[in-house]
């Protein structure tokens, strides 16, 4: 007993060091237009593009900004992506939204829409491009089914990368204030000596770490 | 003892290629809602005249290898054309023919889907399932005079990473691929109705061009 206690502590520490380990490398970069600012009546809205030629974003990584900006230290009033499309339709819609700022007059300028913008206190919003990949693959896994149990055998690794760029419009004043982007990539292993054991690489999540960080501070910062 | 555990392990298998046949294809009956179009209303009373191949329409397809899809679009019609109408004109009401007596409409506005295809990510390789649905519009005056007609094309994908592995992530993708197309309709309709250029000349012959439109 004693044994399969050590064993266990010894597996969930060798597991513990190599998640540790971490395996993702990240990179932010930051370009600002403009000074930015945010009151604490005014919120955000995070948007994935979904026309026919972006590069589009997975619905959580758009999610997980939006969660990591409302949150946390310096955190910004935001509105979900799902609620200012639908406040806002049609205007928002994949086909219909502004590509440039140049669009945004169109809209801001309409007494309708601006009340509606108004009302529902949306300073900033910020289009995401991106996504997450696999850019290589190795290694094999044999399981068996038997009638003594399972059993797998082999080792697996992938490497993942992330890209992502986020574009940041001052809609009140339908002006580009600026960009950050974030870049990420690690490598996932499953060692297998009968059971499986898989040490992942978050990659997806490290790069929406640190874009929402990097967001919170671009927004917040009144320089 | 041994003979039972083959048995077992056969059902196992039997019932796993079950449940991956579960998977192929899609049955979907179409629900939702559309949000209000935030447009100027146009000074027009509008009759809505849903023929009943529109509103029975049921798309379905055999996919070599990938099962049987049906996508039931027809009963929601109705609801989406009424719901944009009522936000893009002054009054709307739905009627039962293309000249309705009895009714002070200025016009008829009467949909019809001429095609609707669909693509799942087997097919095309990509990430993505796709909805097209090619609506003809027709606006009649209230005597059944064809005023205009022309096509509405929608689009709706939705990514199949959205969707996980669940078994029925099909059905689900399928369906917001849908949604997205029927919003994308709704989206052209209330934004291009005042551009179509017959409807445009026949708004400034009566005079009610003064509100330029869905879109400003």
């Amino acid at each position: 007993m004693t044994t399969l206690v050590r064993r266990g502590a010894f597996v969930v520490a060798v597991v513990g060091v190599l998640t540790a380990a971490g395996c993702v490398t990240t990179t932010v970069q930051e370009i600002r237009q403009a000074t930015t600012g945010i009151k604490s009546n005014e919120s955000v809205v995070v948007l994935g593009r979904h026309n026919a030629s972006a590069d589009e974003s997975e619905d959580d990584f758009i999610n997980c900004v939006s969660s990591n900006l409302s949150g946390g230290n310096n955190k910004v009033g935001v509105i979900s992506e799902s609620a200012f499309v639908d406040a806002m339709f049609p205007w928002f819609e994949p086909r219909t939204a502004p590509l440039n700022t140049s669009d945004l007059p169109e809209i801001v300028n309409q007494p309708i829409l601006a009340d509606k913008l108004d009302s529902i206190g949306v300073r900033y919003v910020i289009w995401i491009e991106g996504n997450t990949h696999r850019t290589s693959q190795g290694g094999a896994m044999t399981c068996s089914v038997s009638v003594t149990g399972l059993g797998c055998f082999g080792f697996l690794s992938w490497e993942n990368d992330s890209s992502y760029e986020a574009s940041i419009w001052d809609i009140r004043h339908a002006t580009s204030v600026g960009k950050v982007s974030s870049d990420a990539n690690g490598t996932s292993y499953v060692p297998a000596v009968v059971v499986p054991i898989p040490f992942i690489a978050r990659v997806q999540t490290g790069a929406c770490n640190s874009m929402a960080s990097q967001l919170k501070s671009f927004i917040t910062k009144e320089s | 003892m041994y003979r039972s555990h083959r048995w077992r392990i056969r059902a196992c298998v039997v019932a796993l290629c079950a449940a991956v046949a579960g998977c192929i294809g899609a049955n979907v009956q179409m629900q939702g809602d559309i949000p209000t179009p935030l447009v100027n209303r146009l000074p027009l009373k509008i009759g809505l005249y849903f023929e009943p191949a529109l509103v029975q329409y049921v798309f379905e397809e055999k996919i070599q290898e990938h099962g049987d899809w049906r996508v039931e679009v027809g009963q929601m019609q109705p609801k989406l054309f009424q719901k944009i109408a009522a936000a893009m004109f002054v009054e709307s009401m739905r009627v039962d023919s293309i000249s309705p007596t009895g009714t002070d409409l200025d016009a008829v506005l009467a949909p019809s889907i001429a095609e609707f295809q669909i693509s799942i990510p087997s097919q095309t390789r990509s990430d993505f399932y796709e909805v097209w649905i090619k609506y003809t519009m027709r606006l009649y005056d209230i005597h059944g005079t064809l005023i205009a007609q022309w096509p509405l094309t929608a689009y709706g994908k939705a990514n199949k990473g959205d969707f996980g592995f669940m078994d029925n992530s099909d059905r689900l993708a399928i369906t917001q691929a849908t949604l997205t197309a029927l919003r994308d309709a709704a989206a052209f309709l209330s934004l291009r109705f005042g551009t179509v250029p017959e409807i445009k000349t026949w708004m400034n012959a009566r005079g009610s061009a003064t509100t330029s439109g869905g879109a400003t």
